[in-house]
């Protein structure tokens, strides 16, 4: 498979502060990595210059060879850490505003899911309880069948059972061919699923590993390597 | 993409402007109304008084919709640069085509709303002879509809410009990590004053330097033989300005938006 997302000497600074620090990787199609590291380690700020939301420093971002622009936007699929739909929109709203700017959206998958989630068409956005929102955000995002899909913090701040949902969700419908990047603290819940996993650390990579070459490395899952890399 | 998001801005604004029209409008007919029923030179007191509350009540209600059109269109744009901004700018679509499209939404709300505020102004007071009448006086010459048609388009470019001037600075607001309306609300007084400045030391600068090159003495005279001819001059001149200042407006609020973004 070929490379369809690296970072090259990737640097962001806010004011004096380094966000990220020559951040290099690699991530070939086909490929579910792990976006791991503490608070404050780049995650975010990585994930939001890959989506064209913010401009790096120093150094650059490839998607499919292409710079982070229109172009990129229209493979890239992406999640961000809060909410962003716009709350005086209905969910057919939502849905028809996908299927307009992208091209590889799948509408009848998206209205298909969010009936699972019991949401019908005319429930206004901004009337739906946080977890449900972050769930139709996420359905909209992974109904898109794009070369690429970056996921910010897609378990955060919602109970158990909704996690397991967002991770089946994640993983019944993500295009095989494509890579899928999230970002977590939750390393637990997602370890078993994982193909890879990138650390960052004071805005560098501190490592990029197979899961499986990383367990038989280290003799420890990866949320035990994570706990003694990163120890208070 | 440009005529989706401008399909969208439209449905956006639309939800919230069509309704506070439709419930003004409505006022003003009510108001209108109870005017031509109550029109007695014997009322009660109390009766002329509410009369004449309504009747204010009803003229800053058009204020109001004016406000509103302003309002909303300019929060539309403020929210572009908050969360909304981080679905809004991961669709592909170029950054200019973000900015044009609230900025022809906002232009199209702001001259529907002059034949708005004349048909409200009309159901207050209930006259409507205007239109068979008014035009009745009017002829019809080339200067004068060139005349007509520039002013028309000046006060277009002063409406982009306002709005313009309004964007570039949530945009400034937008580079500070807290109080960004705050910060917003500061650049729009700075910036002003700074334009003023500016403006008026142009002025300084023109007018001096037409006295000394004898130009005004050669424009006196132009004035005097063709006064028409003239002021459609003057029209262009003020209106290729204001399209120069608006694409500087432009370029730095997009230029802020590529370059600067920092959606919190």
């Amino acid at each position: 498979m070929e490379t369809i997302y690296e970072a090259r000497g990737l640097c962001k600074w806010y004011g004096r502060k380094p966000a990220l620090n020559r951040a290099e990787f690699a991530v070939t199609g086909g490929k579910l990595v792990g976006l791991l590291g503490p608070n404050g380690s780049g995650k975010t700020t990585l994930l939001k210059i890959s989506a064209g939301l913010l401009t790096a420093s120093a150094g650059e971002v490839l998607i499919d060879g292409q710079h982070p622009g229109v172009k990129s936007k229209e493979i890239t699929s992406y999640l961000p850490d809060r909410m962003a739909l716009p709350t005086e929109l209905r969910a057919a709203d939502a849905v028809d505003l996908y299927a307009d700017f992208f091209a590889d959206f799948d509408a009848a998958k998206a209205r298909a899911m969010l009936k699972d989630l019991h949401i019908e068409a005319g429930d206004r956005i901004g009337a739906m309880s946080k977890g449900t929102q972050e769930k139709m955000q996420l359905c909209l995002t992974m109904s898109r069948a794009a070369k690429l899909y970056l996921l910010d913090e897609p378990l955060g701040g919602v109970d158990p059972a909704a996690r397991d949902y967002i991770l089946q969700t994640i993983l019944r419908n993500y295009s095989e061919n494509a890579a899928l990047v999230l970002s977590t603290h939750l390393i637990g819940d997602i370890e078993k699923v994982l193909d890879e996993v990138i650390f960052l650390k004071d805005g560098a990579v501190f490592r990029q590993v197979g899961v499986d070459a990383l367990r038989e490395e280290t003799g420890q899952s990866v949320d035990a390597y994570f706990r003694e890399v990163y120890k208070c | 993409m440009l005529m989706k998001l401008l399909k969208y801005e439209w449905k956006t604004t639309a939800r919230v402007l069509l309704p506070v029209g439709a419930g003004v409008l409505g006022f003003s007919l009510l108001t209108g109304l109870m005017n031509l029923l109550l029109d007695y030179p014997k009322l009660p007191e109390v009766v002329g008084w509410l009369k004449d509350t309504v009747s204010v009540l009803a003229v800053l209600a058009l204020i109001f919709v004016a406000g509103a059109v302003v309002f909303v269109n300019v929060q539309r744009f403020y929210r572009l640069l908050g969360e909304q901004g981080y679905l809004m700018f991961s669709l592909p679509v170029p950054v200019w085509q973000h900015i044009a499209a609230k900025l022809l939404c906002a232009c199209v709300w702001a001259v529907l709303c002059v034949p708005y505020l004349i048909v409200c102004s009309s159901l207050l007071n209930m006259d409507f002879t205007w239109l068979w009448s008014g035009w009745s006086g009017l002829t019809w010459n080339p200067w004068g509809v060139a005349i007509v048609l520039q002013v028309s388009l000046v006060l277009l470019a002063a409406v982009c410009c306002g709005y313009l001037h309004m964007y570039l600075c949530c945009a400034i607001g937008a580079q500070f990590g807290q109080q960004r309306l705050l910060a917003s609300i500061v650049s729009y007084f700075v910036l002003g004053f700074v334009e003023q400045i500016a403006g008026t030391l142009l002025m300084i600068l023109l007018a001096v330097s037409m006295v000394q090159s004898n130009a005004w003495q050669v424009w006196s005279q132009a004035l005097s033989q063709n006064a028409a001819l003239s002021s459609n001059l003057i029209l262009l001149v003020l209106l290729v300005g204001m399209m120069l200042f608006s694409a500087v407006l432009w370029a730095v609020t997009q230029w802020l938006m590529t370059r600067r973004l920092n959606l919190v």
